[in-house]
């Protein structure tokens, strides 16, 4: 007989697979069963952003990178900037509003695992259509999902596969597609990067149109091993890789510190998830399904044992509470601050893509992340002046298990008042945890 | 200042150093040198033009016919192999006393033209197929001492990135001190790691601030930096921070906009000048407060620029450059390492480097901190 969840379960739920633990959508759990509540999290409605801000077409912002008159050049690099920050913007707003939190919270992660960056890239249209790439799978299969990036634009110049040519083989993209994207570092020959720089030569981009284009003239086509196996094509490698334990191993150790806790995933856990991946097809719901059952994810021992993403503690402290202060915190505010924590949109640091875990923590994290907060919980403190903020109707030990994953290590103020307690707790350490 | 005034500042500050507050006074209590091994960085972000830092005199022909409208026709006097760009003259006089040097050409095998990634690997001390996570400071800084080991002044904690390193990063130290105060502070026992690490961090945020409000109120320093930029601004904090005892070992600032690739010769001309005009105030700041002899400042840059002008007038992203080494106890007023040969470019038409930018940090563990040197297949360079 299964259980109904609890307050706490369901404040977990929400909290792990959204950003924030929001009042509304705990209370929208609480009482369900765990595989109800689970399916509820697991089917969001979907809920597309708005039109993105305008952006300079490729070809456009080429011919003035080429001109020849210096002024051109410096417009151009203003211009890529400008258009760059509208679309963090952008998304941060999306972010803020959406009613679908877990589709932001697994493109963001996409994101940091198919790392592009406008730092390398200079051409904010292409992270777009990246991102909606990213976005349109989210959920959805993680084969697909490998197929477009390594035909992505923004990927293609990120890693250089366009420079990759029959002649010149350039090894960026084969390298970060066996070490980052799939098996992992040690599962791999330098041998078979070098044949996986071969099998995608020739993979290139139209720049007029913004898309993928194939170069015959530069590609390889002779056969060549990798991993043991006969390939001729980048389409052959990513059979091959779909094919190796080791792929769906690697999502699922990084799904374990997505949701699960900070410290080494459990092997044996991540062996069943990864089984239950691979024979899916790579259904990326499916894979979500066995995290959000498991016991590793339930268990006690876990709750407060992950340290929250910016995303997670910025974007997920504005959405939780009514705060009167909110409106002190403009798109571009945060987008600011994402930038402070170490999670840059669209500009991840290096291509190893976002931080995990207690690295989200370092001196100059924990003061822009108290600064926040303290900004955040500030104002006025009267009862009577917070009275109409829609506070949830709730005893003060609610509050407690409402905002904190586990008891709080400092004191709570002796002086009565929501916008008090919700300010003390939001500043205790243990907020940065979920 | 009079009697009464001078008592009214000793109160406010109980337990800073004299020095702070009274550099006459200190002169004749305190001359000793207080024994520390402070390394300021440098950054000059952005790929810093070596070939117009130290302009290459051998081959001039070479480089004049690489740089039709770049190339420095005068230069300062400082040898037959090199000449220095002429906007580094407040260098000139330190050195003339052997407290300035330069080492050339310094690189890296296989050098990668991303500013992202050079930038990593010199900061991480890696190389081009290898990446770190940690700075190269955390190999070193942990042994060596308890307590605060660095402080960025501006953001990132670069080469002093890792768990094991205990930097902070911040723009000037009042503001630090302001947003220090706001941190909660727990002092507890746990045993979620998560959690431990939090609390752990922010206590060394508060040692920090702790440390760092002496410097709040060090005086007389200003007027060693009349030259108004944020360069200057930040080489004052930072010697603020030394004179006050923040007991800090690395220091580090950045000078930014190095990235030339359209009309260069004004821009670098003026990047150039900041350097030297804020280092040179630097110097003079601590030579008057005792420090010089304690103190190592060293230049580094992501990588140098393209040997050929560009079309819009700049330079696109080189390899190797020169990186300045400034101090009371250096072997200065010479040149180390070998200089860039012109003659012998890369598949890119680039220079060669000739010094690995890990015998600078061999040569700071070894011979400037006398430790542990965790990179001893790398020659150390007796600048020190």
């Amino acid at each position: 007989m299964e259980q109904s969840l609890n307050f706490a379960e369901a404040r977990h739920l929400v909290a792990r697979t959204g950003l924030g633990a929001e009042w509304k959508l705990i209370k929208k759990l609480e009482g369900r069963t765990r595989q109800q509540a689970v399916n509820i999290v697991l089917h969001p409605q979907v809920y597309n952003p708005p039109a993105p801000p305008k952006m300079t077409a490729w070809h456009i912002r080429m011919n003035m990178h080429e001109s020849k008159n210096p002024r051109h050049k410096m417009k151009m690099h203003a211009m890529t900037t400008l258009e760059g920050r509208r679309l963090k913007r952008w998304w941060i707003a999306h972010m803020r509003r959406t009613p679908s939190p877990l589709v932001e919270k697994l493109t963001l992660f996409w994101h940091g695992h198919f790392t592009s960056s406008l730092d390398k890239i200079e051409q904010p249209s292409l992270l777009y259509k990246q991102h909606m790439l990213l976005r349109r799978h989210a959920l959805g299969s993680f084969s697909t999902l490998l197929k477009g990036v390594a035909k992505d634009p923004a990927m293609l110049v990120y890693l250089d596969g366009m420079l990759n040519e029959k002649r010149h083989p350039n090894e960026n993209f084969a390298r970060e597609l066996l070490e980052l994207f799939t098996l992992g570092h040690g599962y791999y020959s330098e041998h078979d990067v070098k044949n996986v720089a071969r099998a995608f030569t020739g993979w290139s981009v139209d720049r007029y149109q913004e898309r993928f284009a194939f170069n015959k003239e530069e590609h390889d086509n002779a056969p060549k091993k990798v991993l043991g196996k006969w390939v001729k094509n980048g389409d052959d490698v990513i059979r091959v890789l779909l094919q190796h334990p080791r792929t769906a191993r690697t999502i699922a150790e990084k799904f374990w510190s997505l949701f699960i806790n900070d410290a080494e995933p459990d092997s044996r856990t991540i062996q069943s998830w990864a089984n239950t991946f691979r024979h899916s097809r790579y259904n990326i719901r499916t894979l979500l399904g066995s995290v959000f059952n498991s016991d590793a994810f339930w268990s006690e021992e876990n709750r407060g044992a992950l340290t929250k993403s910016p995303a997670d503690l910025v974007v997920g402290s504005l959405r939780m509470v009514p705060w009167r202060t909110a409106s002190m915190f403009s798109d571009k505010d945060v987008e600011g601050i994402f930038r402070l924590l170490g999670q840059d949109l669209f500009d991840p640091a290096n291509v190893k893509g976002w931080k995990t875990g207690m690295d989200w923590i370092d001196a100059e994290t924990v003061m822009v992340r108290s600064s926040m907060i303290n900004k955040l919980t500030g104002g006025n403190m009267n009862a009577r002046v917070n009275k109409g903020a829609g506070y949830p109707d709730a005893p003060p030990e609610q509050y407690q298990q409402w905002l904190l994953a586990q008891q709080p290590v400092s004191s709570l103020p002796e002086t009565p008042g929501k916008a008090r307690l919700v300010r003390a707790l939001a500043l205790d350490p243990v907020y940065q945890l979920t | 200042m009079n009697r009464r005034e001078f008592a009214k500042l000793a109160a406010l500050t109980p337990f800073a150093g004299m020095a702070g507050i009274m550099p006459e006074l200190a002169l004749s209590a305190k001359a000793e040198p207080t024994g520390k091994r402070i390394l300021l960085l440098v950054e000059l972000a952005g790929g810093n033009d070596g070939l117009n830092t130290l302009i290459p005199l051998k081959q001039r022909k070479k480089y004049e016919d690489a740089r039709p409208t770049l190339a420095q026709k005068k230069v300062i006097d400082i040898g037959e192999e090199v000449g220095m760009h002429t906007s580094l003259e407040p260098l000139k006089s330190w050195w003339d006393e052997g407290q300035c040097s330069w080492v050339q050409n310094v690189g890296y095998p296989k050098p990668d033209r991303s500013h992202f990634r050079s930038k990593d690997i010199w900061e991480t001390a890696s190389s081009s197929d290898q990446q770190r996570a940690d700075g190269w400071l955390s190999l070193v800084l942990p042994e060596k001492k308890q307590g605060l080991h660095g402080v960025v002044v501006g953001s990132g904690l670069g080469p002093m990135q890792g768990k094991q390193c205990r930097a902070v990063a911040m723009h000037d130290p009042r503001t630090f001190v302001k947003q220090a105060e706001l941190v909660s502070q727990a002092d507890v026992e746990t045993s979620n790691p998560s959690l431990a690490h939090i609390i752990d961090v922010q206590q060394q945020v508060h040692g920090a601030r702790q440390l760092l409000e002496r410097s709040i109120r060090v005086r007389h320093i200003e007027r060693f930096f009349p030259h108004r930029s944020n360069f200057n601004n930040d080489l004052k904090s930072v010697a603020k921070m030394i004179v006050g005892g923040a007991d800090a070992t690395v220091y580090k600032v950045t000078l930014s906009g190095f990235d030339t690739h359209a009309g260069q010769a004004i821009t670098h001309k003026n990047q150039l000048a900041y350097l030297a005009k804020g280092l040179d105030a630097f110097a003079n700041a601590m030579k008057v407060f005792k420090q010089w002899d304690n103190v190592l400042v060293m230049t580094y840059s992501e990588f140098g620029r393209s040997l050929k002008e560009n079309l819009s007038g700049g330079t696109d992203h080189g390899t190797s450059a020169p990186q300045l080494v400034m101090g009371g106890k250096l072997k200065g007023g010479k040149l180390y390492g070998d200089s860039p040969d012109l003659n012998n470019l890369d598949s890119e038409g680039d220079i060669q480097y000739t010094t690995d930018f890990h015998s600078l940090y061999a040569t700071v563990a070894e011979n400037w901190w006398g430790g542990e040197n965790p990179w001893t297949q790398y020659e150390t360079l007796s600048f020190v």
